[in-house]
């Protein structure tokens, strides 16, 4: 068990080096900041002089040992735009988006599990045949699109909700409810099939054999064993809805990190870009490591390893 | 007052009348059960023998109401455990029978207890459900069952998976939870098929002394005629859905009237003679969704005649208990 836990620690701290490393060389590819920073005209004393206040003229991997080091610290440099801590600024946007995310993934797993079990219970009912198309358009129709006609049918035609920023959970419905469409299709049918995978097993016969309820053989018995690939799910599902916001941030003018992104890459703030990839990339790598946790938490097969 | 009459001057545990099971396929209606009877005294072990596919597996889950749905369903017959029909009980009341009045140990045990509870959850549940007992007593209960079962160390069993067991062990688990409840019968589909030759024959007689000691019914589902040979009082024969012959174990070994029952009995490899070459029966099994009409067998029997391929032989009582299906021995119609 330990040494489980130990080798997926240290798996983790591998890739988030890895990030950190494609992270820099990418924002140093978009070319000089210090010329992005003081345009066309500048004069050259001045882009030199810059370029010395900010480390830009040391050797890359020096520049990289200074960068991972005040990462380290909790300091990834300051704003061009904001002059502020860009470790500050993602960090005030980030319950924004925690929030979104966090809505549409609850409304989304939910459906997708109690949906996908009860297709995979009766399997070619009205349900499962609805089940599928639903979750068919959910992943076919795009989020931009689902976003622009709720907003048109809710917000400009039956002025029931705001069309966009923030505030009130009324600013929340068509945002989250757009996300969650998209991202519960896809575990309505992983759950669907991994409920009929394992309702099939030997183990379900016998649980019925000792005369357990049906209810109870469904939830415990079967629903357990499927866990690992929903939870797999899940948490994939998790990871694209957090990509996911950063069009649907952009669409409803929700002030998260997404919208904090696209905003620095616009605006060629570098560091707020450079902060806004590692620090979304840390945070995927710790709910990677919370799933394997899971596993083993989950399957004695793992935990005994 | 007349039916407990009935119940007591019948004295059977089991009585299974014409059952019916068909499975509606898309090639088909697959009869898989199709008008089986037989029945069963107290203490007493019915073996059921009959090629793979033959409907063992289905004939025991009808008892149990547990066909595999939605394609298998009952469609006809009774099915009388102490005097109550079972197919025309509600499904709760089932529930309550299931575990408790009928166990059953599944085909295959290797995959039959479920990887993420650990042996003492899954041993717990049916004593759980079907008796009011008090959480330590449940315990107790599962304990006293894996050491009625021979299990090492009880204590340290109870906490482990399955996948920290041996398959002997498993198997030996399973049939725990089969006896936890102290059944009236018991079906055991193909107890030992995955289980190597000595394990096996621990097993068997393990099952046959708890058996004896609870005198249960037992059904024991075999393709294994040695295994008939030890455990069973009684054998029936199934052939494509249907029971050919039922008897006596030692009239069925000794005295085997019907063709397919001689095969089966021919394709047993001899102890005594060198076994140059392993006997078997000539053909396939039929399709079960586009049976011939006729008896089933005839296709591939020695002794076949015209009647055969056209109408299905009555059944005829050849002695005291011994009874076949074939034409050779029903009284020829005009
Ligand atoms: N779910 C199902 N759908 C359709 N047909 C089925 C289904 N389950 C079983 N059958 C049919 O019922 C017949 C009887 O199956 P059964 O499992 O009872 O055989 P068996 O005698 O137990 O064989 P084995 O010795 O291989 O266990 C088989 O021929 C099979 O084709
Ligand atoms: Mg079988």
């Amino acid at each position: 068990m330990w040494r489980y836990i130990l080798k997926r620690l240290l798996q983790a701290v591998i890739c988030i080096l890895g990030v950190s490393v494609i992270v820099f060389v990418l924002a140093r590819l978009t070319g000089d900041p210090a010329l992005v920073m003081l345009g066309p005209g500048a004069r050259l004393e001045d882009i030199l002089a810059l370029r010395q206040k900010w480390g830009l003229d040391l050797p890359m991997i020096v520049q990289y040992w200074r960068f991972i080091s005040n990462a380290v610290h909790g300091d990834l440099g300051l704003s061009l735009r904001y002059h502020a801590p860009v470790m500050a600024l993602w960090l005030g946007r980030l319950p924004n988006t925690l929030l979104l995310a966090g809505v549409s993934f609850a409304i989304a797993t939910v459906a997708g599990v109690v949906g996908g079990v009860i297709a995979a219970v009766k399997p070619g009912s009205w349900f499962d045949r609805l089940g599928k198309t639903v979750s068919f358009l959910g992943i076919s129709v795009p989020v931009f699109l689902t976003a622009i006609v709720l907003i048109i049918i809710f917000a400009v035609k039956l002025h029931w909700l705001p069309v966009y920023g923030t505030g009130t959970w009324r600013h929340l419905i068509m945002p989250a409810f757009t996300l969650a469409w998209a991202s519960s299709a896809g575990q309505l049918r992983l759950t669907r099939s991994a409920m009929l995978d394992v309702l099939d097993a030997e183990y379900i016969k016998l649980a019925r054999v000792k005369g357990v309820p049906e209810y109870k053989v469904i939830a415990k018995h079967a629903l357990k064993n499927a866990l690992i690939p929903i939870v797999t799910m899940a948490a994939l599902q998790f990871m694209v809805l957090f990509s996911g916001t950063v069009i649907i941030e952009f669409i409803f003018a929700w002030p998260g990190i997404g919208w904090l992104a696209v905003e620095g890459a616009r605006n060629r703030d570098f560091p707020v870009v450079q902060a806004c990839a590692l620090m979304t990339s840390v945070l995927f790598i710790a709910i990677n490591l919370a799933v394997d946790m899971l596993y083993a938490y989950i399957d004695p097969r793992i935990r005994y390893q | 007052m007349k039916s407990v009459e009935q119940k007591i001057s019948s004295g059977n545990v089991l009585e299974v009348k014409d059952l019916k099971t068909y499975f509606f396929t898309g090639r088909g209606v697959v009869k898989a059960v199709d008008g089986v009877s037989f029945e069963l005294k107290e203490g007493e072990t019915l073996g059921l023998v009959g090629e793979s596919g033959c409907g063992k597996t289905i004939t025991c889950l009808s008892i149990l109401r547990l066909v595999p749905g939605p394609a298998g369903r009952i469609v006809g017959g009774e099915v009388i455990l102490d005097g109550d029909d079972l197919l025309s009980k509600s499904e709760k009341a089932m529930r309550r029978i299931r575990g408790k009045k009928v166990s059953m140990i599944l085909q295959d045990p290797m995959v039959s207890l479920n990887p993420v509870f650990t042996i003492g959850n899954q041993m717990a549940e049916p004593v759980r459900i079907h008796q009011k007992l008090s959480r330590r007593l449940v315990w107790e209960k599962v304990k006293e069952m894996l050491r009625l079962m021979s299990i090492p160390s009880p204590e340290i069993r109870i906490r482990e998976y399955p996948h920290q067991m041996s398959g002997g062990m498993r198997q030996r688990v399973v049939g725990g939870i089969a006896l936890s409840c102290q059944p009236r019968l018991l079906i055991a589909d193909e107890p030992t098929t995955s289980l190597d030759v000595t394990i096996q024959a621990q097993y068997l007689r393990l099952l046959k002394e708890v058996q004896q000691k609870e005198n249960l019914a037992m059904i024991m589902v075999t393709h294994d005629l040695g295994i008939v040979a030890k455990v069973c009082d009684r054998v029936a024969v199934m052939y494509a859905g249907k029971i050919v012959e039922c008897g006596d174990v030692r009239e069925i070994f000794y005295r085997p009237a019907h063709p397919y029952t001689k095969a089966l009995l021919g394709s047993l490899p001899k102890m005594e003679e060198r076994q140059e070459k392993l006997y078997t029966i000539e053909g396939q099994p039929p399709e079960l969704h586009a049976l011939p009409p006729g008896c089933s067998f005839a296709p591939r029997c020695p002794d076949v005649q015209e009647i055969c391929k056209q109408e299905y032989p009555p059944q005829s009582i050849i002695k005291d208990g011994h009874c076949t299906s074939c034409w050779l021995f029903a009284a020829r119609k005009a």
